[in-house]
């Protein structure tokens, strides 16, 4: 009972702060009325950076979508971070890496922020991609993968370690699933690193199979003295995976419809919760039913919500004295492209948590 | 009433999942059995399924290290030619092969199918062994494989009854249509390649025998090791063993005496342009005099029925391409396999001011490509096929100097230098559309780079090839796409993925213009290029009553 009523509570002022008039809510409520729209609102985004300044229309729609509506999902740049005063855990947008030379530049660019002292107050928190350390990262190329990968991610580590900087390991395509959760498990296992706390990786509640990953994370935990973090997110992938299941004729990772994937949310709360001796839990989540749920087993959880998107989220989370921390991807608008058009598939299809708020219909 | 068929369900094989421990596994303990169990031994030919050794042979060596021997292959002369033409010539096993219905014969076919699924670790370990290709390739070439026999068995039971169907049938007036094999003895020969040696002999030999063809099968030497494996797969199916026949040898020697002898009614040929010329002139040779010569009744005119002879791909990358996608797409369709495809690209064309960030970002992904054998899946680049083909990729080299510039080569490790064929991919510029370098089918990762100011210009310099195989963009500018479709003359074109990597029944495989005779490999009508058609009217009033 008091679980409803936290959430029926909590998405009453969550649709109070909702921006009814900001130009980004404006262009995601006419890119959300229909398939066809949608469709050609994502082609247009997609393309908009690689146009020429030719003729006043893309000038303008150039000037709308990268001055107006990407600000709304990304930060430009690092600089622009120190105006934000919330808890961020950082994401640096890249272009994808297809070259050692490019590996090398994004491993620098953790190393660089994790040793810089500058600007924020408190603990440097980020968000890594294995797939940006290495250009041949893959199943298929299993053992080197693997072999360059723990290599790259210790040093960041080691890195980390001296400034008790927070690493979260970001979860990426099923196909990598298995060998990113290998590699987090064997590294931090290490005597090196089995005792820093500041350490994490993502567990996505889309797979069929979360709970394959949730007991190996568990079996790790357990051999280790100090715990590590589990980021629950509901999975940024949705549509790519199911078609390129389709296209290998495997059958589709991840569950059909959004109702399956909150509830499968919910029960993966109860497994840590369960196990909070040994797994720390931050549950990624935009939906107040999901919030208030998890919210009642522990005072103590830190949420987590996008940035731009969860900006009425955190805000509430924040005047309800429940602690957040805010995904924050940081780059320009080109490296930022793919981020950018998966965030426009989530909020302009039918489920949602957020597109029930910047569409126009009540609940 | 307008009639409904319906179109057979096809669902393609599914590809092996390499994040699973067991495959990688099962990979490795394959590697070992195969190099237990099947190497170093004598390749015997099968006449009849009877194994037959000749005395003269040729050693295939492991093309990633040079000092392991694959196999000996016997090498069929004419005499041996001979002795399975005489068991086609004679044996009733073929007449009845053809009275066949398309069920029984596909029956065949799809519990070929089920033994190829059986053997695919087997067959992985043995191509990375034999051919010097990854285990990734090798996988999607099985499933491939496997698509072809599962496919061609659905089309043909489909194409016969559309072939029925859309005969226009009226009282009193029985029309039947038929679709038959070529020849009063319907006998066929298959000569295939190595870069594809299972999907590519199979796919011919498939259509072949499901149309009524007995088949003569011709691998190429580089690959007759697997060739071998692959007819007792279909000895294994079950078809009756005196109407298919492994005949490895020389293509100038053992293919050139099939080609020309007058009982092989139907040709199914992949490879180079100069030996596609010399077969076009055997059969154009023989249809012209000696087929005078035959007895009436077998007088049925050679027939080419797959024709598929090389490709000089190219994409354009223009400026709205997505750059992620178009270095991996390139750098995958050129040097994936050493480039050693006929659906390879071999040209890129950047259109307008992308050109330097393109050109940098793939430099630096070629250098970045580790080399060396197959069995390690982390190298990209594995060996060329033979020292035929090593020599071939290395007399360009001083061509590269005359004729334009090397932008970009990866290094191949010392220790690889005299261990195999290996050599590293290289990016060249700065040429004349007309160079030998555009020009040329080289078959190795050689891979040329131009410049275009408009997107006409690039597609004029695309179709300015005497091949018409594979092409590709990359581009989100709809009007270019368009223009694209419309105008590049190839028989497979592809918009912004990679160039290569053809699907069974998604994208039907074939060329235009030197690069073939357009029969689509993977499509519903392939089967057509292996057919004659009886149409049969019979009158059926009996005493002014039509009686049905």
């Amino acid at each position: 009972m008091k679980n409803l009523n936290l959430a029926v509570e909590l998405e009453e002022k969550i649709r109070k702060q909702v921006p009814r008039w900001s130009i980004p809510v404006l262009m995601l409520r006419l890119a959300a009325q229909n398939k066809k729209m949608r469709n050609k609102f994502l082609k247009l985004v997609d393309v908009l950076p690689a146009l020429p300044n030719k003729g006043i229309k893309i000038y303008f729609l150039k000037w709308l979508v990268e001055k107006k509506l990407a600000p709304y999902f990304i930060v430009k740049n690092l600089a622009n971070l120190e105006n934000i005063n919330y808890p961020v855990s950082v994401d640096f947008l890249g272009e994808l890496v297809v070259s050692e030379k490019e590996a090398q530049n994004f491993l620098w660019q953790y190393l660089r922020f994790i040793q810089n002292p500058g600007g924020e107050s408190g603990e440097k928190n980020i968000a890594i991609k294995f797939s940006s350390l290495f250009p041949f990262f893959g199943p298929e190329n299993y053992e080197e993968s693997k072999k360059q990968i723990k290599n790259r991610f210790s040093r960041i580590l080691r890195t980390a370690q001296e400034s008790k900087a927070f690493i979260t390991v970001d979860a990426e395509h099923y196909q990598l699933r298995n060998l990113i959760e290998e590699i987090f498990c064997e590294t931090i296992l290490e005597p090196e690193f089995e005792n820093y706390g500041n350490v994490g990786i993502a567990l996505q509640a889309y797979l069929r199979d979360s709970f394959d990953s949730a007991e190996k994370l568990l079996e790790a935990a357990k051999k280790r003295p100090n715990s590590f973090l589990v980021r629950l997110v509901k999975g940024a992938y949705w549509d790519q995976e199911t078609a390129s299941a389709l296209q290998k004729n495997w059958p589709v990772p991840v569950f059909q419809n959004k109702k399956e994937t909150d509830e499968n949310f919910d029960k993966l709360v109860c497994f840590f919760m369960k196990n909070r001796e040994y797994i720390r839990l931050a549950p990624a989540t935009h939906n107040p039913d999901n919030i208030a749920f998890a919210r009642n087993f522990n005072k103590e959880l830190e949420f987590q919500v996008l940035y731009g998107l969860g900006e009425p989220i955190r805000k509430v989370l924040y005047q309800e004295k429940i602690p957040v921390r805010v995904y924050t991807p940081v780059g320009d608008l080109i490296n930022g492209m793919s981020y950018f058009a998966r965030r426009i598939l989530e909020n302009t299809a039918n489920e949602g948590f957020l597109f029930k708020l910047i569409s126009k219909r009540r609940r | 009433m307008a009639k409904i068929i319906e179109i057979p369900e096809f669902q393609n094989e599914p590809l092996l999942d390499f994040s699973k421990p067991e495959t990688r596994e099962k990979i490795q303990k394959h590697l070992k059995s195969v190099r237990d169990v099947v190497l170093g031994i004598e390749i015997p030919l099968l006449i009849s399924g009877i194994p037959v050794f000749t005395e003269r042979k040729t050693r295939r060596e492991n093309p990633s290290d040079i000092k392991e021997t694959v196999g000996y292959i016997c090498l069929a002369g004419q005499k041996e030619a001979d002795l399975a033409l005489k068991v086609l010539i004679s044996d009733n096993q073929v007449k009845e092969w053809m009275k066949l219905s398309f069920e029984k014969r596909s029956s065949y076919l799809k519990k070929a199918a089920q033994l190829l699924r059986q053997k695919r670790y087997f067959f992985i370990a043995l191509m990375a062994i034999e051919t010097g290709k990854s285990f990734v390739e090798s996988d999607a070439e099985i499933c491939e494989a496997i698509d072809f026999l599962e496919y061609y068995s659905n089309s043909t039971l489909f194409l016969a009854k559309l072939n029925q169907e859309t005969l226009i049938s009226l009282p009193g007036e029985k029309n039947e249509s038929f679709y038959i094999p070529i020849g009063k003895r319907a006998i066929g020969v298959s000569i295939q390649p190595w870069n594809f040696p299972l999907a590519i002999s199979i796919g011919p030999l498939a259509a072949g025998l499901i149309t009524g063809h007995a088949m003569i099968y011709k691998p190429a030497e580089q690959s007759s090791v697997i060739g071998y494996y692959l007819a007792k797969i279909f000895y294994n199916a079950g078809i009756p063993k005196e109407i298919f026949h492994f005949l490895p040898g020389y293509g100038e020697e053992t293919g050139d005496y099939l080609v020309n002898h007058p009982a092989i009614k139907v040709i199914a040929f992949t490879g180079s342009k100069e030996v596609k010329r010399k077969i076009q002139n055997a059969v154009w040779k023989f249809n012209l005099r000696i087929i005078d010569s035959l007895p009436m009744e077998e007088r049925y005119e050679k027939r080419i029925a797959v024709l598929e002879s090389g490709g000089k791909g190219a994409i354009i990358v223009d400026s709205t391409a997505d750059l992620d996608e178009a270095v991996v797409g390139v750098c995958d369709s050129a040097f994936s396999f050493q480039g050693q495809k006929c659906s390879a690209c071999a040209r890129i064309i950047i259109v307008g001011k992308t050109y330097e960030k393109f050109i940098q970002r793939l430099k630096e992904r070629m250098e970045s490509l580790p080399i060396g054998s197959p069995e390690d899946p982390k190298n990209q680049i594995g060996p060329l096929i033979n020292k035929d083909a090593y020599d071939k990729v290395l007399s360009y080299m001083p061509l590269v100097e005359q004729e334009g510039k090397i932008l970009a080569y990866g290094i191949v490790p010392q220790e690889l230098k005299d261990k195999g064929y290996f050599v590293p991919p290289i990016l060249v510029g700065d040429l004349s559309p007309d160079s030998r370098i555009a020009q040329e089918e080289i078959f190795g990762p050689l891979l040329a780079v131009f410049k275009a100011n408009t997107f006409e210009e690039a597609i004029a310099l695309v179709n300015h090839t005497e091949y018409g195989l594979t092409n590709g963009v990359f581009s989100r500018n709809p009007e270019n796409i368009e223009k694209a479709k419309r105008e590049l003359q190839a028989g497979n074109i592809y918009i912004n993925r990679k160039i290569t990597g053809a699907i069974v029944g998604r994208q039907p495989f074939g060329g235009m213009k030197m690069s073939g005779n357009s029969a689509k490999a993977g499509g519903w009508d392939y089967l057509l290029n292996f057919f004659d058609r009886k149409n049969i009217c019979e009158n059926t009033i009996r005493r002014g009553t039509p009686i049905e």
